[in-house]
């Protein structure tokens, strides 16, 4: 469904984005992840056509992204990490206005109201919602067109537990019906629960690129945490000779009361690679 | 360019604006100016007035015959007293301009050389139209006593070269002032109503949804079609309450309309410099003044540097065809060369616009 090679985009001397090649199939959740500056922002908004790469290539749904913008526009939208509303305008207006704009059936502004649970707010002004309530619109107005890539950046930020969980649940259904979902996130546990694949950028390069089980395997410390007979805790690396010996003899004496293995997180694949957290 | 996108940004932005009170105030303040002007002066100078406290034992055609004498140069109100001491009371009181009692059988004493007294009551400080209507009453009465004219007076009016005559002779002062309402409020929806809606835009970041489905000319077209819009709504309005009709309708509307487009793309220009909308409120009242101000000076007395000046600026050569269009002679001619010099400013403002949306993507 995306296709990007060899993407480079250059201001003056810095290289926000070194030379990325990645694929997304089709109905495939996909994470990018970096650190702020890491290059994130510029390869979605490249992806989305708002900015001209300095070379290389992005294909969407086999269109050249700069070559034939107006036949990708309607296939793609975009969730901002902003709430970037009209807020004088009621959710309704807002959601109504882009439906224009991508000339879509007049009844799909109040499916998407319900669906998001906006319907009892939808006649409200914007600038009277919480920050929940206009997360919830961003993510009814991107689907105004029924995209088929869907790109979200940040999408969770600032968003109670709660509403995140509800947000998380929608991008998981919108890919079991077919929606390609990109997405950048700074939450960790967010991209290992909802990514098919990540992609690690830093210095605008991806330094790994799998699913999220496979880079913990790969990166990941293979560890267990035994807790003793006597209330000791200790942390076993599944990898070490010595510790293996050590965990053997604490079965055999009996000193063992619980063992739980841990596989790495994808937390510590990123500091492995990246040097430093999120 | 996609006309369905840009009638879509064009509705949202009709819409959303006149939500924003500092949209509908660049809208409503040069509005507000030019009905106060419209009240405040007048075309033509009235004819004074006079008041006549005035109190007649009996019939008199001497009321008749002042009348007559005072024509369409006096405008006379008679204040018809009881009593010869209400009329008195009346001007002590300051309500008249002049006091007249006429005595008892007064026509007939003139008509038989009786020299009756008639009694005029000017105040301490009389006013011109008392003054006139005191010095009209001798020939009045001489009139009444059947005294010929020693001479016979023809007056005819001379037509005047009105060559020298200022803008103000031209159109008068209340057209004046509605036309300066006029421009005010293209200027005002031009430089500040349109730059703030397309600096919200950016600020706000509603841009960035907008160029996810339409292109940056879209969007700029259609804030330039919502600035017209309201210039075109707003100026009609103003001229229907002031009834400030231009005698040269077309080349009138032509006129506000260039000048209008012009300024817009000066407008949509100066939103991409300043970062947020309220930056540009507070601050584009600065930059409007020097835009908008030569408009105001042409026709006016200024130094001839400065007439060469206002020659290559579009706000005053819009003022100038405004101003010709309006009065029912040229005040100023070379309607051709005003229109060649916005339509350049014109060009220039949108090529930059261009160059300024095409780096936006790069």
């Amino acid at each position: 469904m995306i296709e990007v090679e060899h993407l480079v985009k250059q201001y003056g001397e810095v290289h926000a984005v070194n030379g990325i090649s990645f694929t997304v199939a089709e109905g495939e959740i996909f994470g990018l992840l970096g650190h702020n500056g890491a290059g994130k922002t510029t390869t979605i908004r490249m992806l989305t056509g708002r900015t001209l790469p300095t070379s290389g290539k992005v294909c969407v749904a086999g269109f050249d992204v700069v070559e034939h913008l107006d036949r990708v526009k309607p296939l793609i939208n975009l969730v901002f990490e902003e709430p970037n509303l009209y807020e004088r305008l009621t959710g309704r207006e807002n959601l109504r206005f882009f439906a224009e704009l991508y000339a879509v059936d007049a009844k799909r502004p109040d499916e998407l109201l319900a669906l998001v649970d906006l319907l009892d707010a939808a006649d409200r002004k914007v600038k009277t919602y919480s920050s929940g309530m206009r997360q919830r619109l961003l993510v009814a107005r991107a689907l105004i067109n029924d995209p088929r890539a869907l790109f979200l950046d940040e999408p969770t930020r600032g968003l109670d537990p709660t509403s995140a969980r509800e947000l998380r649940d929608l991008v998981a259904g919108l890919s079991d019906k077919g929606t390609t979902v990109f997405l950048t996130t700074h939450y960790m546990e967010e991209a290992d629960e909802l990514c098919d694949r990540v992609a690690f950028l830093s210095h605008g390069e991806i330094v790994a690129l799998d699913a999220p089980r496979e880079l913990k395997l790969r990166y990941g410390q293979r560890t267990a945490r035994v807790l003793l007979t006597n209330r000791q805790e200790e942390t076993i690396r599944l990898d070490d000779p010595a510790d293996a010996a050590r965990l053997e003899q604490w079965m055999q004496q009996g000193h063992v009361l619980t063992l739980h293995s841990q596989e790495g997180t994808l937390e510590d694949v990123f500091i492995e690679l990246a040097g430093r957290p999120l | 360019m996609h006309p369905r996108m840009i009638q879509s940004i064009f509705k949202k932005d009709l819409k959303d604006a006149i939500r924003d009170s500092r949209v509908l105030v660049a809208i409503l303040v040069p509005l507000g100016i030019g009905i106060l002007y419209n009240f405040i002066f007048n075309d033509t100078t009235p004819a004074p007035s006079a008041t006549i406290a005035w109190h007649a034992d009996g019939s008199t055609r001497l009321l008749d015959t002042l009348q007559g004498i005072a024509g369409d140069s006096v405008k006379l109100t008679v204040d018809q007293q009881p009593s010869a001491d209400a009329v008195r009371s009346t001007m002590t009181d300051k309500d008249a301009d002049i006091g007249i009692i006429v005595p008892a059988n007064f026509d007939v004493q003139i008509a038989q050389g009786g020299m009756p007294q008639l009694t005029v009551l000017l105040p301490e400080t009389s006013t011109f139209a008392g003054n006139y209507v005191a010095a009209a009453i001798d020939p009045a009465i001489r009139s009444m006593a059947g005294q010929r004219d020693p001479a016979q007076i023809a007056i005819s009016r001379v037509a005047s070269d009105t060559s020298s005559d200022s803008i103000f002779d031209r159109i008068g002062l209340r057209r004046y002032f509605v036309l300066f309402a006029v421009i005010l409020e293209i200027g005002m929806i031009a430089m500040l109503a349109v730059p703030i809606i397309l600096t919200e835009e950016v600020e706000k970041r509603t841009m960035e949804a907008l160029v996810l489905v339409a292109s940056y000319v879209d969007i700029v077209i259609a804030k330039a079609l919502v600035g017209i819009a309201y210039i075109v709504v707003a100026s009609v309005l103003l001229l229907s309450v002031t009834r400030v009709v231009p005698e040269r309708i077309v080349l009138f509307v032509l006129a506000a309309l260039a000048l209008g487009i012009t300024m817009i793309g000066f407008g949509l220009l100066l939103g991409g410099l300043f970062r947020s909308a309220n930056q540009l409120n507070t601050w584009g009242g600065v930059v409007l003044l020097p835009v908008i101000a030569p408009a105001f000076i042409v026709g006016l007395p200024i130094p001839g540097w400065l007439e060469t000046i206002c020659d290559f600026l579009p706000t005053s050569q819009g003022a100038r065809v405004m101003i010709d269009s309006t009065a029912n002679q040229s005040y100023f001619g070379q309607t051709w060369l005003s229109f060649v010099v916005i339509i350049a400013w014109a060009l220039a403002a949108y090529t930059l616009l261009v160059y300024r949306l095409a780096r936006r993507t790069e």
